[in-house]
Protein backbone atom coordinates (compact mmCIF):
# COMPACT_ATOMS: atom_id res chain seq x y z
CA UNK A 1 0.00 0.00 0.00
CA UNK A 2 1.45 3.40 -0.58
CA UNK A 3 0.67 6.85 0.69
CA UNK A 4 -1.66 7.63 -1.89
CA UNK A 5 -3.64 4.45 -1.42
CA UNK A 6 -3.42 4.86 2.21
CA UNK A 7 -4.54 8.92 2.47
CA UNK A 8 -7.50 8.23 -0.43
CA UNK A 9 -10.33 9.01 0.57
CA UNK A 10 -13.42 11.00 -0.86
CA UNK A 11 -15.96 12.75 1.17
CA UNK A 12 -19.00 14.36 -0.34
CA UNK A 13 -19.00 18.76 -0.63
CA UNK A 14 -22.33 17.87 1.27
CA UNK A 15 -20.28 16.30 4.20
CA UNK A 16 -17.38 18.79 4.15
CA UNK A 17 -20.07 21.68 4.08
CA UNK A 18 -21.99 20.57 7.16
CA UNK A 19 -18.31 19.85 8.64
CA UNK A 20 -17.23 22.99 7.69
CA UNK A 21 -20.45 24.72 9.51
CA UNK A 22 -20.12 22.97 12.55
CA UNK A 23 -16.48 24.58 13.16
CA UNK A 24 -17.58 27.97 12.08
CA UNK A 25 -20.68 27.13 14.78
CA UNK A 26 -18.40 25.86 17.67
CA UNK A 27 -15.93 28.67 17.00
CA UNK A 28 -18.88 31.25 17.86
CA UNK A 29 -18.87 30.33 21.61
CA UNK A 30 -22.09 30.73 21.76
CA UNK A 31 -22.69 27.37 21.71
CA UNK A 32 -25.43 25.51 24.66
CA UNK A 33 -24.60 21.90 26.01
CA UNK A 34 -27.35 20.58 23.69
CA UNK A 35 -25.74 21.81 20.61
CA UNK A 36 -22.01 20.41 21.46
CA UNK A 37 -23.74 17.26 22.30
CA UNK A 38 -25.73 17.51 18.72
CA UNK A 39 -21.97 17.94 17.22
CA UNK A 40 -20.55 14.83 18.82
CA UNK A 41 -23.27 12.76 17.68
CA UNK A 42 -22.84 13.98 13.98
CA UNK A 43 -19.40 13.30 14.68
CA UNK A 44 -19.51 9.75 15.61
CA UNK A 45 -21.81 8.78 13.39
CA UNK A 46 -19.94 8.51 9.98
CA UNK A 47 -16.37 7.72 9.08
CA UNK A 48 -16.90 10.69 6.63
CA UNK A 49 -17.76 13.21 9.59
CA UNK A 50 -14.83 12.47 11.55
CA UNK A 51 -12.77 12.53 7.91
CA UNK A 52 -13.84 15.87 7.17
CA UNK A 53 -13.89 17.57 10.10
CA UNK A 54 -10.17 16.24 10.98
CA UNK A 55 -9.17 18.01 7.67
CA UNK A 56 -11.56 21.20 8.02
CA UNK A 57 -10.09 21.33 11.66
CA UNK A 58 -6.33 20.88 10.79
CA UNK A 59 -6.73 23.71 8.25
CA UNK A 60 -8.89 26.30 10.59
CA UNK A 61 -6.35 25.90 13.09
CA UNK A 62 -3.34 26.55 10.48
CA UNK A 63 -4.85 29.44 9.32
CA UNK A 64 -4.71 31.32 12.75
CA UNK A 65 -0.90 30.26 12.33
CA UNK A 66 -0.16 32.67 9.11
CA UNK A 67 -0.04 35.65 10.91
CA UNK A 68 4.09 35.93 11.03
CA UNK A 69 3.65 35.85 7.09
CA UNK A 70 0.78 38.84 6.48
CA UNK A 71 4.17 41.12 6.01
CA UNK A 72 5.02 38.80 2.85
CA UNK A 73 1.99 39.63 1.10
CA UNK A 74 0.99 42.68 -1.01
CA UNK A 75 -0.91 44.51 1.15
CA UNK A 76 -3.73 44.76 -1.56
CA UNK A 77 -4.60 41.26 -1.49
CA UNK A 78 -4.60 40.84 2.51
CA UNK A 79 -7.63 43.08 2.94
CA UNK A 80 -7.17 45.83 5.46
CA UNK A 81 -10.01 46.47 7.64
CA UNK A 82 -12.47 48.17 6.99
CA UNK A 83 -13.59 48.91 2.90
CA UNK A 84 -10.68 48.78 0.90
CA UNK A 85 -11.05 46.27 -1.18
CA UNK A 86 -9.33 46.87 -4.29
CA UNK A 87 -13.00 45.76 -6.44
CA UNK A 88 -15.09 48.93 -4.08
CA UNK A 89 -12.33 51.43 -4.82
CA UNK A 90 -13.01 50.94 -8.83
CA UNK A 91 -16.82 52.81 -8.33
CA UNK A 92 -14.73 55.63 -7.08
CA UNK A 93 -12.36 55.72 -9.95
CA UNK A 94 -15.52 56.53 -12.23
CA UNK A 95 -15.87 59.93 -11.97
CA UNK A 96 -12.46 60.68 -13.00
CA UNK A 97 -13.23 60.07 -16.63
CA UNK A 98 -15.99 62.89 -16.42
CA UNK A 99 -13.39 65.08 -14.29
CA UNK A 100 -11.54 66.22 -18.31
CA UNK A 101 -11.02 69.53 -18.60
CA UNK A 102 -13.93 72.12 -18.37
CA UNK A 103 -13.21 73.50 -22.18
CA UNK A 104 -13.26 69.99 -23.64
CA UNK A 105 -16.93 69.60 -23.89
CA UNK A 106 -17.30 73.40 -25.33
CA UNK A 107 -14.29 72.21 -27.84
CA UNK A 108 -15.97 68.87 -28.83
CA UNK A 109 -19.34 70.77 -29.63
CA UNK A 110 -17.32 73.72 -31.40
CA UNK A 111 -15.61 71.05 -34.04
CA UNK A 112 -18.84 69.43 -34.64
CA UNK A 113 -20.15 72.45 -35.21
CA UNK A 114 -17.26 73.10 -38.01
CA UNK A 115 -17.68 69.78 -39.52
CA UNK A 116 -21.38 70.00 -39.99
CA UNK A 117 -21.24 73.65 -41.45
CA UNK A 118 -18.31 72.51 -43.92
CA UNK A 119 -19.98 71.83 -46.98
CA UNK A 120 -21.92 74.94 -46.29
CA UNK A 121 -18.83 76.99 -46.69
CA UNK A 122 -17.56 74.80 -49.57
CA UNK A 123 -21.38 75.48 -51.15
CA UNK A 124 -20.46 79.82 -50.66
CA UNK A 125 -17.20 79.21 -51.61
CA UNK B 1 -16.03 15.98 35.02
CA UNK B 2 -16.72 14.26 38.33
CA UNK B 3 -14.26 11.57 39.86
CA UNK B 4 -16.34 8.63 38.87
CA UNK B 5 -16.82 9.60 35.43
CA UNK B 6 -13.05 10.36 35.33
CA UNK B 7 -12.42 7.30 36.20
CA UNK B 8 -14.92 4.99 33.35
CA UNK B 9 -13.83 7.51 30.98
CA UNK B 10 -9.69 6.89 32.08
CA UNK B 11 -10.52 2.85 31.91
CA UNK B 12 -12.60 3.63 28.60
CA UNK B 13 -9.71 5.22 27.04
CA UNK B 14 -6.94 2.27 28.22
CA UNK B 15 -9.65 -0.21 26.65
CA UNK B 16 -9.62 1.45 23.79
CA UNK B 17 -5.78 1.55 23.25
CA UNK B 18 -5.82 -2.18 24.28
CA UNK B 19 -8.47 -2.55 21.11
CA UNK B 20 -6.20 -0.40 18.73
CA UNK B 21 -2.70 -0.38 19.18
CA UNK B 22 -1.12 -3.37 17.64
CA UNK B 23 -3.34 -3.18 14.78
CA UNK B 24 -1.80 0.90 14.43
CA UNK B 25 1.45 -0.53 15.29
CA UNK B 26 1.73 -2.91 12.55
CA UNK B 27 0.47 -0.46 9.74
CA UNK B 28 3.31 1.74 10.90
CA UNK B 29 5.84 -1.00 11.23
CA UNK B 30 6.91 -0.84 7.01
CA UNK B 31 7.07 2.98 7.51
CA UNK B 32 8.58 4.00 10.43
CA UNK B 33 10.79 3.10 12.84
CA UNK B 34 8.88 1.82 16.32
CA UNK B 35 10.42 4.54 18.28
CA UNK B 36 8.57 7.24 15.67
CA UNK B 37 5.87 4.96 15.61
CA UNK B 38 4.91 4.90 18.89
CA UNK B 39 5.38 8.64 19.55
CA UNK B 40 2.84 9.04 16.43
CA UNK B 41 0.16 7.12 18.48
CA UNK B 42 0.35 8.53 21.62
CA UNK B 43 0.17 12.10 20.08
CA UNK B 44 -3.08 10.48 17.94
CA UNK B 45 -4.56 9.04 21.34
CA UNK B 46 -3.61 12.30 23.05
CA UNK B 47 -5.89 14.27 20.41
CA UNK B 48 -8.98 12.10 20.39
CA UNK B 49 -8.75 11.89 24.59
CA UNK B 50 -9.08 15.72 23.94
CA UNK B 51 -11.62 15.78 21.63
CA UNK B 52 -13.82 13.61 23.49
CA UNK B 53 -13.54 14.71 27.30
CA UNK B 54 -14.73 17.86 25.91
CA UNK B 55 -18.22 16.25 25.24
CA UNK B 56 -20.90 17.16 27.77
CA UNK B 57 -22.52 13.84 27.37
CA UNK B 58 -20.34 11.80 29.31
CA UNK B 59 -22.42 8.03 28.67
CA UNK B 60 -21.00 4.92 27.38
CA UNK B 61 -17.34 6.50 26.98
CA UNK B 62 -16.07 3.33 25.45
CA UNK B 63 -18.50 3.32 22.78
CA UNK B 64 -17.84 6.65 21.91
CA UNK B 65 -13.96 6.37 21.64
CA UNK B 66 -14.83 3.08 19.47
CA UNK B 67 -17.00 5.07 17.71
CA UNK B 68 -13.94 7.33 16.96
CA UNK B 69 -11.63 4.60 15.38
CA UNK B 70 -11.69 6.46 11.80
CA UNK B 71 -10.85 9.16 13.09
CA UNK B 72 -8.07 7.77 14.98
CA UNK B 73 -6.98 6.11 11.72
CA UNK B 74 -6.49 9.27 10.08
CA UNK B 75 -4.52 11.13 12.29
CA UNK B 76 -2.06 8.05 12.91
CA UNK B 77 -1.83 8.10 8.89
CA UNK B 78 -1.36 12.52 8.95
CA UNK B 79 1.10 11.98 11.49
CA UNK B 80 2.78 9.14 9.46
CA UNK B 81 2.97 10.94 6.30
CA UNK B 82 4.03 14.24 7.38
CA UNK B 83 6.57 12.29 9.12
CA UNK B 84 8.09 10.32 6.12
CA UNK B 85 7.73 13.76 4.13
CA UNK B 86 9.80 15.77 6.49
CA UNK B 87 12.66 12.77 6.90
CA UNK B 88 12.28 12.68 3.02
CA UNK B 89 13.52 16.44 2.70
CA UNK B 90 16.05 15.78 5.65
CA UNK B 91 17.51 13.15 3.16
CA UNK B 92 17.62 15.04 0.89
CA UNK B 93 19.30 18.22 2.38
CA UNK B 94 21.91 16.67 3.50
CA UNK B 95 22.56 14.60 0.29
CA UNK B 96 22.49 17.89 -1.10
CA UNK B 97 24.92 19.90 1.26
CA UNK B 98 27.72 17.01 1.49
CA UNK B 99 29.23 15.67 4.12
CA UNK B 100 30.16 18.92 6.06
CA UNK B 101 26.85 19.74 7.08
CA UNK B 102 26.35 16.08 8.17
CA UNK B 103 29.65 15.65 9.93
CA UNK B 104 28.51 19.26 11.99
CA UNK B 105 24.99 17.21 13.30
CA UNK B 106 21.85 17.15 11.13
CA UNK B 107 20.20 19.16 13.91
CA UNK B 108 20.40 22.93 12.31
CA UNK B 109 19.60 21.73 8.81
CA UNK B 110 16.46 19.46 10.14
CA UNK B 111 15.06 22.58 11.92
CA UNK B 112 15.83 24.81 8.84
CA UNK B 113 14.18 22.45 6.40
CA UNK B 114 11.12 22.01 8.82
CA UNK B 115 10.91 25.70 8.59
CA UNK B 116 10.59 25.61 4.97
CA UNK B 117 8.68 23.55 4.50
CA UNK B 118 6.00 25.43 7.23
CA UNK B 119 6.46 28.34 4.72
CA UNK B 120 5.64 26.69 2.12
CA UNK B 121 2.06 25.52 3.75
CA UNK B 122 1.82 28.96 5.18
CA UNK B 123 2.25 30.23 1.92
CA UNK B 124 -0.03 28.51 0.00
CA UNK B 125 -3.06 28.76 2.92
CA UNK B 126 -2.32 32.40 2.67
CA UNK B 127 -3.02 32.27 -1.09
CA UNK B 128 -6.22 30.01 -0.13
CA UNK B 129 -7.06 33.20 1.87
CA UNK B 130 -6.22 35.52 -0.93
CA UNK B 131 -8.58 33.94 -3.19
CA UNK B 132 -12.00 33.99 -1.34
CA UNK B 133 -14.49 36.79 -2.28
CA UNK B 134 -14.14 39.80 -0.76
CA UNK B 135 -16.77 39.82 2.06
CA UNK B 136 -15.70 36.29 2.90
CA UNK B 137 -12.02 37.12 3.14
CA UNK B 138 -12.73 39.82 5.21
CA UNK B 139 -14.59 38.09 7.77
CA UNK B 140 -11.79 35.32 7.26
CA UNK B 141 -9.23 37.26 8.06
CA UNK B 142 -10.46 39.36 11.15
CA UNK B 143 -10.93 35.98 12.74
CA UNK B 144 -8.11 33.99 12.04
CA UNK B 145 -5.31 36.80 11.81
CA UNK B 146 -6.46 39.68 13.87
CA UNK B 147 -8.71 37.20 16.26
CA UNK B 148 -11.55 39.56 16.31
CA UNK B 149 -15.01 37.56 17.83
CA UNK B 150 -17.60 37.00 15.91
CA UNK B 151 -19.83 40.00 17.46
CA UNK B 152 -16.65 42.43 16.95
CA UNK B 153 -16.50 41.35 13.13
CA UNK B 154 -20.68 41.57 12.85
CA UNK B 155 -20.77 44.86 14.25
CA UNK B 156 -17.57 45.91 11.93
CA UNK B 157 -19.37 45.12 8.95
CA UNK B 158 -23.37 45.40 9.91
CA UNK B 159 -23.87 42.11 9.47
CA UNK B 160 -25.63 39.09 11.87
CA UNK B 161 -23.11 36.44 13.76
CA UNK B 162 -25.41 33.95 11.65
CA UNK B 163 -23.70 35.86 8.72
CA UNK B 164 -19.84 35.81 10.33
CA UNK B 165 -20.58 32.05 10.91
CA UNK B 166 -21.57 31.59 7.53
CA UNK B 167 -19.17 33.51 5.80
CA UNK B 168 -16.50 31.94 7.74
CA UNK B 169 -17.81 28.03 6.80
CA UNK B 170 -17.94 29.00 3.28
CA UNK B 171 -14.26 30.30 3.66
CA UNK B 172 -13.02 27.20 5.60
CA UNK B 173 -15.05 25.08 2.75
CA UNK B 174 -13.40 27.28 0.03
CA UNK B 175 -9.66 27.50 1.17
CA UNK B 176 -9.74 23.46 0.88
CA UNK B 177 -10.77 23.01 -2.11
CA UNK B 178 -7.90 25.09 -2.90
CA UNK B 179 -5.10 23.62 -1.32
CA UNK B 180 -6.20 20.46 -2.07
CA UNK B 181 -6.55 21.76 -5.71
CA UNK B 182 -3.10 23.23 -5.53
CA UNK B 183 -1.50 20.38 -3.65
CA UNK B 184 -3.16 17.50 -6.64
CA UNK B 185 -1.30 20.11 -9.41
CA UNK B 186 1.96 19.80 -7.78
CA UNK B 187 2.06 15.72 -7.18
CA UNK B 188 1.23 15.84 -10.82
CA UNK B 189 4.05 17.64 -11.72
CA UNK B 190 6.02 15.79 -9.35
CA UNK B 191 4.87 12.73 -11.02
CA UNK B 192 5.52 13.96 -14.56
CA UNK B 193 8.81 15.25 -13.42
CA UNK B 194 10.14 12.08 -12.08
CA UNK B 195 8.96 9.72 -15.36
Amino acid sequence: MNIEQWSGYEVSEFVLEEAANWIAFLDSKNVDENRQIAFYTWLQAHPSHQHAYLELSELWAKSACIKSMEHMVEKSKVVSFPGQIPRLSIPTEIPQSSSSPSWAYSLAIGLIFVGLSLPIIQHLV
Amino acid sequence: MDKSQLLSFEGALEAFIAHTKAQQLAVLANMVSLAEAEEILQEAYLKIYLLVSKNPNKKQPLTQLMSLQPMLYSIVKNLAISNIRHQKVVKLHLQQSGSLMAENGALQPQSSEYELIKKDQDALLLSAINQLPPICRQVFVQRKLHSKSHADIAAMLGISTKTVESHLAKGLALCRDFVRKSKREENNTLRANSM
